[in-house]
C-alpha cells in the first residue's frame, strides 16, 4: 500500500472503459498517471457484460465485455499507468488534490489534471414513483446482471421487464438462457430506447413480447413481488383508463435509464448540462474546472463501449497536454455549441476558435428515416452528413473539418 | 408450555422497544414478542421523524402530557444512545388570511400545554427563518425538532437486548389464555408465558386486547404515504413546514420535514384502510403531495424524488369521525396484570419514553416484583457514529484502526465495510438487507442500492458464506434470490 504514488501528473478517477483509454493515452502522452478504481478489478461493468458485441468499432472484432476490457487494460498497465485498484476517492478539490481511502488507508493524491470518468448509474424505481407495494424482487437490470453473472445468484422464475434499455434486453436473454421465463418487456414510448439489434437479438429471437407505450401502475406483492398491474399510456405519458392488464411475475427488471454519477464533479464546481446530466465540457474535454476533464458514461450516455474508450483517449491526451504543457492559452471565447431541429444534445458543448478539426457526438429526438445532418456556423453549412435511420438508441458522431481554423459566434447541429 | 418470563411486551415498534429499554434497568425476566423479523418495521420507521414541541395536542389529554415530558426524556435517551436528533424548529404557515385563525388556536393550546416561546410571525419573517417558504403568516415553534425514528427504535431495542430483555422476532401472536398465574400467549413459534403482559402491537393492539378483553375497542389503521427527496435538496432545508390545520383536532396535513441525515420527506397523506396488509404507495397521492407541498414551497425541486414509503397510523376515531382520540391504557378487573396501550398515533414517537416510564410506573405498583439493578450492571450499547459525517482526522484515526473503514460499500452514503460487519453483528441476531439498511443507511440514498447491494451481497457470501436462500429483505417470506445458477459457486482468483 504505502508504495502508492502520491503525486502524478494525470489521475484519472474509474477504471471502466473510458478512464482505461484514458489512462493509456495519457501515459503514452509522456505523462505519469494514476488510476484509481472502486471495484477490485479494472474494466468496469464490461466486466458483467459476458454476452459479445463490444470492439466491433474499436477492433473490427466481435469480444465479449471482459475481453474489450483485458485490450485495454493491457493497453493502461504497457503504457506504465499506476492502478490503485478497490480505492474510492472521497474528496476532490478544485485544486486536483483528492483524498483516496482503500482497506486500511485513507490517503492524499496530486495530480496537475484529473480526468472523470466514473460513468454512470441507473435510474431507480424511486426516482420514477412507481405505486404499489415494495416487496423483494425489484431489480434494476444492471445489479441484477452483476448479481446474475458475477455472484451466480437467480433473482428469480418469472421476469417481468420494465424499460427496453440496452441492458434489460440484455438480461431478457440471458434470464431466458438460464430458464428463467420472462414474461415481457414494457416501454413507456412508442419505440424501444435500445439499440435495434438487441430487439432482434434479445425478445424477437426469443418470442419475449414487447408492449410499447406501455408502463406499470403498480407493484403488487407484500413480501416479495406477485404481480404488476400494466397500461396503456398516452402521448402525453398518462396511463388511459380502462387499459390496465395484470402481469403474473416474481420479479420486475428496472432498464429505464442511466444516470452519469456526476456527485463528485458537482462538489468540485462542475457546471453540468440539465439535457446530458453530465458536464459542460470544451472540445478538448475540459469541464469549466480548469484541470478536470471528463469522458465517458459519466459525461453523457454512450450506447458502445467502443465509442466511451474513444472519448476517454481524446480526453486523457488532453489531459496529458494540459499537464505537461501547463494552462492552455487562454484568450479566446470559446464557440457555443447548442443543438438545434430534431437533436437532443450535443457533447461538447463548447468549441474552441481557430480549431482546424471538431469532433460531435449527439442524439436525435425521434426516431426517424432518411435525414441529413448537418452542423452550421452562424448558419453556415459546415459539415453534412445522410443519415438513412435515426435513433434516440444510437448516438451518432460527425467529424467537422475546418482548414482554416475554426471560427463564428455560435455552431448548430441539426436534423433537415 | 414455553419459558416463563416476568413480562412479556408484545410489539417492538418504538413504544415497545422503549418500554424494553426502561425494563432492562431492573432486575427480572423479559420478553418482546415482534411479528416481523426487525423492531420498528412499522409506523415506527415509517413515520415524519419530528419531536413535537406540543402545539397540536389538546390541553389535559394523555397525548398532551405524554407529549411534554416525552420530548424531554427522548432527548436525554438520544444523548444516552447517541441517536442523531436536533431541534431545528418548525413553521406551522397560514397559506390565507383565513387559516391565521388555525396558528392562534395551536398556539394557545401550545401555550396551556407549556410550550415556550411560540410566535405569530409575518410571511416575510418566515422566510428569514426558512428561505423559499411562501405564507402571509406563520406560528414559529422553535422548540420542535427531528430524530431518527429507526434509530431510535433499533438503538433502543438494541440496548434492551445487549441488557438482557429476550426479543423473539418472527413470532406473531395467534391466541393469549390467562392461566393461574399469567398468561400463556401463542405465537407462531411457540408458546410464550409471562406474568405480566403489555401490549404495544400498534395497528395490532385492539386484535391482540380482544384475546383477553372482547370490549377492547376497535383500531382503524390509517395509511400514510410519503415521498424523500435527495441530500441535494436537503441543503435548501432547515426547518420543518406544516400547513395551519383545516379544522380543530385535525390531522397535521402533508408537511415537509428535513431529516437528521440531511433528506427532505414530504406527507403524509390520510387515508383510512380496511386491510392493514395492503399499504402502498398510489399515484393520485404522490401527486397530491408534491402539489400540497408545493404551495408551501414553491421552489420544491420534484426532480429529486428517490423514494417512498407509507406507514399505517393507529387511529381509535373511526373514518367518520376522523380527528384524533386520546391514548388509552386499558387494564381491565378481569385481567389486571394486562395493559393494553390502544391508540398510539402522533406525537407516538415523541411520546415513547414517557410512555415506557409510565407504563414502568404502573408494574412497579403492581406486585410483578421489579428491583433496580446496580448501575454497574448496565451496559449501554450506543448507537454508531456514522463515519460520513466524522471530520477528516477521526475517520484517517478510524481507518488506521479499523482497515475496513477504508472500503467504502455505499457510496450514496458513505458507508464502509466496517459499518456493514458492524450491523450484522447486532444482539437482536437481525440478519436481512432490510436490518442492514436501517442500521447503517446502505440503500437508502439515491441510487437504492444499486452500487451497494452487490457489494453487501459479496461481503455476506465471502465472509460469511450465504446461499441464496439466506438473503432475505425483511425475513423468510421475502426472498431476495430464489437460488444459484451453477451449483458452485465459482471462486474467481483476485490479482
Amino acid at each position: 500500500m504505502s508504495a502508492r504514488t502520491r503525486e502524478a501528473d494525470v489521475v484519472v478517477i474509474g477504471g471502466g472503459p473510458a478512464g482505461l483509454a484514458s489512462a493509456a493515452s495519457a501515459a503514452d502522452a509522456g505523462a505519469k498517471v494514476v488510476l484509481v478504481d472502486r471495484n477490485r478489478e479494472l474494466g468496469g461493468i464490461l466486466n458483467q457484460c459476458i454476452h459479445d458485441g463490444f470492439g466491433l468499432h474499436a477492433f473490427g472484432e466481435v469480444l465479449t465485455g471482459p475481453e474489450f476490457a483485458a485490450r485495454y487494460i493491457d493497453r493502461a498497465f504497457d503504457a506504465g499507468v499506476e492502478v490503485h485498484p478497490n480505492t474510492t476517492v472521497a474528496e476532490l478539490e478544485a485544486s486536483r488534490e483528492l483524498v483516496c481511502t482503500t482497506l486500511g488507508e485513507r490517503y492524499p493524491l496530486r495530480a496537475a489534471s484529473v480526468v472523470l470518468a466514473m460513468g454512470c448509474r441507473e435510474r431507480t424505481r424511486g426516482m420514477l414513483q412507481i405505486p404499489g407495494t415494495r416487496p423483494a424482487g425489484v431489480y434494476t437490470a444492471g445489479t441484477a446482471q452483476w448479481l446474475t453473472n458475477m455472484r451466480n445468484l437467480r433473482v428469480g422464475k418469472k421476469i417481468l421487464i420494465l424499460g427496453s434499455g440496452d441492458i434489460g434486453l440484455i438480461m431478457a436473454r440471458r434470464l431466458t438462457w438460464e430458464g428463467a421465463e420472462v414474461v415481457g418487456v414494457v416501454e413507456l414510448l412508442p419505440y424501444p430506447s435500445g439499440l435495434p439489434r438487441n430487439i432482434t437479438q434479445c425478445l424477437e429471437d426469443y418470442g419475449i413480447p414487447l408492449h410499447l407505450s406501455h408502463s406499470a401502475t403498480c407493484i403488487h406483492g407484500r413480501e416479495r413481488v406477485e404481480s404488476v398491474t400494466v397500461a396503456r399510456f398516452d402521448g402525453r405519458r398518462q396511463p388511459v383508463p380502462g387499459t390496465e392488464f395484470e402481469i403474473e411475475c416474481d420479479t420486475l427488471l428496472l432498464s429505464v435509464g442511466l444516470i452519469p454519477e456526476n456527485e463528485l464533479s458537482r462538489r468540485v464546481g462542475v457546471r453540468l448540462d440539465a439535457t446530458t446530466s453530465g458536464a459542460f465540457v470544451d472540445d478538448r474535454h475540459m469541464t469549466n474546472v480548469p484541470g478536470v476533464f471528463s469522458c465517458g458514461n459519466v459525461l453523457h450516455i454512450h450506447d458502445l463501449a467502443d465509442w466511451a474508450a474513444e472519448e476517454g483517449a481524446r480526453a486523457g491526451t488532453q489531459a496529458a497536454a494540459y499537464a505537461l504543457g501547463g494552462p492552455a492559452k487562454g484568450g479566446a471565447k470559446p464557440i457555443r455549441i447548442e443543438p438545434g431541429d430534431g437533436i437532443r444534445y450535443v457533447v461538447p458543448q463548447t468549441a474552441s476558435r481557430g480549431s482546424k478539426e471538431l469532433l460531435v457526438s449527439f442524439r436525435v429526438t425521434a426516431p426517424d428515416e432518411n435525414r441529413t445532418a448537418e452542423v452550421l456556423a452562424d448558419g453556415r453549412v459546415l459539415a453534412s452528413e445522410d443519415l438513412r435511420r435515426a435513433h434516440p438508441a444510437e448516438m451518432v458522431q460527425m467529424k467537422v473539418g475546418c482548414a482554416d481554423g475554426l471560427d463564428a459566434d455560435r455552431l448548430e447541429v441539426r436534423l433537415t | 408450555m414455553g419459558e416463563i418470563f416476568d413480562i412479556a411486551v408484545i410489539g417492538a415498534g418504538v413504544i415497545g422497544s422503549a418500554i424494553a429499554r426502561a425494563l432492562s434497568r431492573y432486575a427480572g425476566s423479559f420478553a418482546v414478542i415482534e411479528r416481523t423479523h426487525d423492531v420498528g418495521m412499522g409506523a415506527s420507521v415509517r413515520n415524519s421523524g419530528v419531536i413535537h414541541a406540543g402545539i397540536n395536542c389538546i390541553p389535559g389529554t394523555l397525548r398532551a402530557e405524554y407529549c411534554m415530558e416525552g420530548r424531554a426524556l427522548l432527548q436525554d435517551w438520544c444523548e444516552e444512545l447517541n441517536v442523531p436528533y436536533g431541534i431545528c424548529g418548525k413553521l406551522v404557515v397560514a397559506r390565507a388570511e383565513e387559516e391565521i385563525p388555525g396558528l392562534e388556536r395551536l398556539m394557545r393550546d401550545g401555550e396551556a400545554n407549556g410550550v415556550p416561546d411560540l410566535r405569530i410571525i409575518s410571511g416575510e419573517e418566515a422566510e428569514t427563518i426558512q428561505p423559499g417558504v411562501t405564507c402571509v403568516a406563520a406560528l414559529h415553534v422553535p422548540t420542535s425538532g427531528i430524530v431518527s425514528p429507526y434509530a431510535l427504535t433499533i438503538a433502543m431495542a438494541e440496548d434492551a437486548a445487549a441488557n438482557g430483555v429476550r426479543f423473539f422476532l418472527g413470532s406473531a401472536v395467534s391466541g393469549i389464555a390467562p392461566g393461574a398465574d399469567g398468561f400463556t400467549i401463542e405465537t407462531t413459534t411457540g408458546p410464550i408465558g409471562a406474568r405480566f403482559l403489555v401490549n404495544s402491537a400498534g395497528i395490532h393492539a385492539g386484535r391482540v386486547a380482544g384475546f383477553l378483553d372482547p370490549e377492547a375497542p376497535e383500531i382503524h389503521p390509517c395509511v400514510g404515504e410519503y415521498l424523500i427527496l435527495d441530500r441535494q435538496a436537503g441543503e435548501a432545508m432547515s426547518t420543518s413546514i406544516y400547513p395551519a390545520p383545516a379544522a380543530a383536532n385535525a390531522g397535521l396535513g402533508v408537511h415537509i420535514t428535513p431529516t437528521t441525515e440531511g433528506n427532505i420527506l414530504l406527507g403524509p397523506s390520510s387515508e383510512y384502510v380496511s386491510d392493514p396488509e395492503t399499504s402502498c404507495c398510489t399515484k393520485v397521492t404522490t401527486d397530491r403531495l408534491l402539489d400540497e407541498a408545493s404551495v408551501m414551497w414553491p421552489g420544491l425541486p420534484r426532480h429529486l424524488v428517490i423514494g417512498a414509503y407509507a406507514g399505517l397510523r393507529s387511529k381509535l376515531t373511526s373514518p367518520e369521525t376522523g380527528g384524533f382520540s386520546d391514548y388509552v391504557f386499558r387494564r381491565t378487573p378481569e385481567h389486571p396484570n394486562a395493559i393494553h396501550l390502544l391508540g398510539i398515533e402522533s406525537p407516538g414517537l415523541t411520546a415513547a419514553p414517557a410512555i415506557a416510564r409510565h407504563v414502568v410506573d404502573d408494574l412497579l405498583a403492581s406486585d410483578v416484583g421489579l428491583r433496580t439493578k446496580p448501575a454497574g450492571e448496565i451496559r449501554t450499547r450506543r448507537w454508531p457514529d456514522r463515519f460520513d459525517e466524522l471530520p477528516e482526522d477521526e475517520k484517517k484515526r478510524l481507518v488506521a484502526a479499523d482497515p475496513d473503514h477504508g472500503d467504502i460499500v455505499c457510496r450514496c452514503e458513505g458507508v464502509t465495510r466496517a459499518e456493514i460487519l458492524h450491523a450484522i453483528d447486532n444482539p437482536l441476531g437481525v440478519r436481512t438487507l432490510s436490518g442492514i439498511k436501517f442500521r447503517t443507511r446502505a440503500s437508502m440514498g439515491r441510487c437504492s442500492g444499486g452500487y451497494c447491494l452487490p457489494r453487501i451481497v459479496e461481503i455476506l457470501q465471502e465472509e460469511f458464506g450465504w446461499s441464496p436462500g439466506d438473503f432475505q429483505l425483511r425475513g423468510p417470506d421475502s426472498p431476495a434470490f430464489v437460488g444459484r445458477l451453477l451449483e458452485e459457486d465459482h471462486v474467481c482468483a483476485h490479482s
